[in-house]
């Protein structure tokens, strides 16, 4: 009695012990966790050499904390309690008003030694491709992600980095060729609610419309209306990857998808095949999976192709405005990251073949392919901190001394 | 393997725990030794060997000084601890110092001596001085001989103490080496003890360094006076929770094995002088100064100016220990200076100011101190000064440092109170901590047992009475059993509070984006 009186935090210090051992040791391995959408680490063979170099030591603790029992669960703890001491932001996400989850970006997140590279590369690619194509038919569109477009949904005192310091930067380059466009402020300035996720990292269908207007304004085309589609929810239990980050309960989002009133179809070719995709635009199976922003153009892929069949609806496809209307037909090429996954089938509308290469995945020769498929129109689309910490910008091809 | 860790928590201690309470008394300094070899040798199992050269040239340095001893050959004695103190002092000089000197050499002559760059093995600094210590206390007298090599083993590699302190001289725990007797109250204390130091580290070390980090890589271009005032801040206050977290976390282990560490640090940032600071502060480290440096130059006893070449050489060598860099040599010899002027004038006009200001004045002195310490590039050190002075040309705010300020604010109001006496003293009224000896925050000590820190090297009036038990061991935490008779609430807070404190670092450890240990350059 005396003992149990006075040894109550060693008894329970001792069974909190045992337990997260035992529970760790029987725990069920996990491959992958679908809240982190990343491969966990297995439990590590133990091997002589392993053991002697180091290297089984530091995976067997990777693998303790990957698999550590209601992981998830602790992590959350961890941020109730950062949120409790009054953070307004943890592990790099604020908590915005209206339950919006936004990245926080700073100066030395972004302005990187891979950004200078990448915007040396970027701007020598349009200046060469301007010069072939010229520059009313290559732009570059960089946006900024949600805590910059939608600076009234910060928390209070919050001051991020001003991201569009990276197109100021880019125009620099450029020498007065006007390829720019100015996404972020369209998209600050639409007055439109709701143009990011609340739990993810990519813009909403309704925000890629507005880069999309941005861009067809910059182009000279005249961009459809927001009537000419109808709007259909296809999900309401779409949480990202913002909110994996910090496992923090919040409203999940609505997914999307625009379809064109007229009667506009797509044909969707992946990866250079021949065979049509099942769901054209969309990945209906991607709804079930916990990667739902797969939906919209079957995620990652190094090639795609999209064929837009005219609609005979009502409205008329020659209603609307196709660049260089009368003359031969044009090729769009959008080099990209998974933004123009949902910005793709507006611009899809103007041209009777559009291209989306992602130069992480693409490893064809490029320059190459561009003469091969006469693609006559290009466009240059990410989203600025992903486009900061890209590795794969040097594929870009440019001119050389003594031509390609 | 660091303490902070799920390794160590889930597979490390269960496993040693029950092996020790397992095997008979005598096979326990076996598991000990053992254990800790797997410990030192988890991500650098080449280096055990180092650990069990050490081991080794000590047990037979120390056997043969015995020997010498009692056969009256005091003079030959005098050569073989000579031979042990070079051997150690060797190692650390080719681990740790090899490149900085060579690098020092080059700058000064010109020659072109390679500079070798190998890893630290963690924790060299501190048992080599642990080591160094057993073979000068059997030449003086002040330890018997170790025959058990495993005793001895198990005190050179002893794993609570190995990496990160606290500076245990053999000649503290020579007795329980031998015999201990371990027991559920010792046990019950140690984890408090422990899971203070743990959630010293986990909860509020942690952040602040993160905290810190931001700043540091903040571009000048976002940089305010503010933010430079915040991030010194921040860096104090990980490295006083970092180091004394883990001296604490020694000294509760140690507890749970039954073995009595010293106390490392008594609220240091409570000082009313730089003097008391170092009092307060890594006590272990400044005790090992003045029993093997200070007091074997002369110390106090050969004159004035003879004292103060005996300081300079103390505290430019205590900088030097921290790091193989000039910011630490020049870190310990502001701290020299520092102690020089208050021991010969600063005491006097100290004396007549008010407490806040004296405080005011120690902190100053202190955290001017960290910047130092913090920029191994002393161009960096300089400018970070400047716009912490507001000569860096920043403005005094901006967003971003308004931003950190305030949602930093709670967390360092917690850090303040934890680094003060009054932390202690909530945990007393709360009944999760027993009475401190140390409460208000100036030293009352209780005479007779060792005495701790850099003591000798202070002034004489500037800290109020005489300087603390040395092996009162995180006394506040209840260390002299007297409080054993815990009352009523607290038999259920107690483990309500402290195993949820326990669950809290679990929480931060697993979610271990940022866990960074800081002592490989020690």
């Amino acid at each position: 009695m005396k003992n149990w009186k006075t040894c109550g935090t060693a008894a329970v210090f001792l069974g909190l012990l045992a337990l997260g051992t035992g529970a760790s040791l029987l725990w069920p391995q996990r491959r992958f966790s679908e809240t982190e959408n990343r491969y966990l680490t297995g439990r590590p063979e133990l091997s002589l050499e392993g053991v002697m170099d180091g290297s089984y030591g530091e995976t067997y603790e990777k693998y303790l904390g990957d698999q550590f029992p209601l992981r998830d669960g602790f992590v959350g703890i961890k941020t109730a309690a950062e949120r409790f001491l009054g953070r307004q932001d943890v592990n790099g996400v604020y908590f915005g008003k209206d339950g919006y989850l936004m990245e926080r970006f700073e100066r030395e997140d972004i302005e990187t030694e891979q950004l200078e590279e990448n915007l040396d590369a970027l701007a020598a690619f349009l200046l060469t491709e301007g010069e072939r194509l010229g520059t009313d038919r290559v732009k570059a569109m960089l946006v900024p992600s949600a805590a910059w477009a939608m600076p009234e949904k910060l928390p209070l005192l919050a001051a991020p980095y001003d991201q569009q310091e990276v197109l100021r930067k880019l125009s620099a380059r450029l020498g007065g060729a006007e390829v720019l466009v100015d996404a972020g402020t369209a998209l600050r300035e639409s007055g439109k609610d709701g143009l990011y996720y609340r739990t993810d990292h990519h813009w909403t269908v309704s925000g890629a419309y507005e880069g999309y207007r941005a861009w067809a304004e910059a182009m000279g085309i005249v961009p459809w209306e927001r009537s000419a589609f109808s709007v259909e929810t296809v999900s309401r239990d779409f949480v990202g990857t913002v909110q994996a980050k910090v496992n923090w309960k919040t409203e999940p989002d609505a997914m999307e998808r625009w379809t064109p009133r007229d009667g506009t179809a797509y044909e969707v070719f992946y990866d250079g095949s021949e065979e049509k995709a099942a769901g054209g635009l969309y990945t209906e199976s991607a709804l079930e999976s916990r990667d739902k922003y797969r939906f919209y153009l079957d995620g990652n892929h190094g090639l795609t192709k999209i064929r837009t069949v005219r609609g005979t609806g009502e409205m008329g496809s020659d209603s609307h405005s196709s660049p260089g209307a009368g003359g031969p037909p044009r090729r769009l090429c959008i080099i990209k990251d998974s933004y123009a996954n949902s910005f793709a089938p507006f611009a899809a509308n103007h041209y009777e073949t559009t291209f989306l290469l992602d130069l992480r995945y693409f490893n064809g020769n490029i320059s190459h392919f561009l003469e091969q498929e006469g693609i006559t129109d290009l466009l240059v689309l990410y989203r600025i901190p992903g486009f900061a910490a890209e590795e794969t910008l040097w594929k870009l091809p440019v001119a050389k001394q003594g031509g390609l | 393997m660091v303490f902070s860790s799920l390794l160590f928590l889930f597979r490390f201690l269960p496993a040693v725990l029950f092996l020790y309470y397992a095997v008979p008394g005598r096979f326990r300094n076996g598991v000990l030794f053992i254990g800790s070899l797997l410990f030192y040798g988890w991500g650098e199992p080449v280096y055990i060997s180092l650990l069990l050269f050490s081991t080794l040239v000590d047990f037979i340095h120390g056997k043969w000084i015995g020997r010498l001893l009692a056969q009256g050959r005091r003079d030959r004695a005098k050569w073989l601890v000579a031979s042990s103190a070079a051997i150690n002092l060797g190692l650390l000089g080719f681990f740790k110092y090899a490149g900085f000197f060579a690098g020092a050499v080059n700058r000064l002559t010109g020659l072109g001596i390679p500079e070798l760059s190998v890893a630290l093995p963690v924790g060299i600094s501190f048992y080599t001085f642990q080591t160094m210590s057993y073979t000068i206390d059997v030449y003086r007298g002040q330890a018997k001989v170790q025959d058990d090599i495993v005793a001895f083993g198990a005190y050179v590699s002893m794993f609570p103490q190995l990496i990160a302190g606290p500076i245990v001289r053999y000649s503290t725990i020579a007795e329980e080496l031998k015999e201990r007797r371990e027991s559920l109250w010792e046990f019950e204390t140690g984890v408090r003890i422990f899971l203070v130091g743990l959630a010293k580290k986990v909860l509020l070390a942690n952040p602040m360094g993160e905290l810190w980090t931001e700043i540091q890589g903040v571009p000048e271009a976002d940089r305010a006076v503010l933010m430079a005032w915040l991030g010194i801040f921040a860096f104090g206050m990980q490295i006083y929770f970092d180091f004394s977290g883990y001296s604490d976390m020694a000294v509760g282990l140690g507890r749970m094995f039954g073995f009595h560490f010293p106390e490392n640090f008594r609220h240091p940032y409570a000082s009313r002088s730089v003097t008391e600071f170092w009092r307060r502060w890594h006590i272990s480290l400044g005790t090992w100064f003045r029993e093997y440096v200070y007091i074997p130059l002369g110390g106090n006893r050969r004159g004035k100016r003879r004292q103060a070449v005996n300081i300079m050489a103390v505290w430019l060598l205590t900088g030097l220990w921290h790091g193989a860099d000039w910011n630490f040599l020049l870190w310990g010899g502001y701290f020299g200076v520092l102690l020089l002027a208050e021991k010969l004038v600063l005491s006097r006009v100290l004396k007549r100011l008010p407490g806040a200001l004296r405080l005011a004045y120690t902190l100053a002195a202190v955290f001017f101190g960290w910047v130092l310490f913090a920029h191994e590039d002393l161009g960096e050190g300089i400018s970070y000064l400047r716009q912490l002075l507001g000569l860096g040309g920043l403005a005094a705010v901006n967003g971003r440092s308004v931003y950190l300020t305030v949602t930093s604010l709670p967390l360092g109001a917690l850090a303040v109170i934890g680094a003060s006496p009054a932390g202690a003293r909530i945990g007393e009224k709360l009944g999760l901590l027993e009475r401190q000896p140390d409460g208000d925050g100036s030293f009352q000590g209780e005479p007779g047992s060792e005495r701790s820190g850099a003591a000798c090297l202070g002034g004489d009036g500037v800290s109020q009475g005489e300087p603390g038990p040395e092996r009162s061991g995180a006394a506040c935490l209840g260390g002299d059993g007297s409080s054993r008779q815990t009352g009523g609430i607290a038999a259920v807070t107690r483990p309500v509070c402290f195993g949820g404190l326990f669950l809290l670092c679990v929480a931060y450890l697993v979610n271990a984006g940022y866990n960074p240990f800081l002592y490989f350059r020690f």
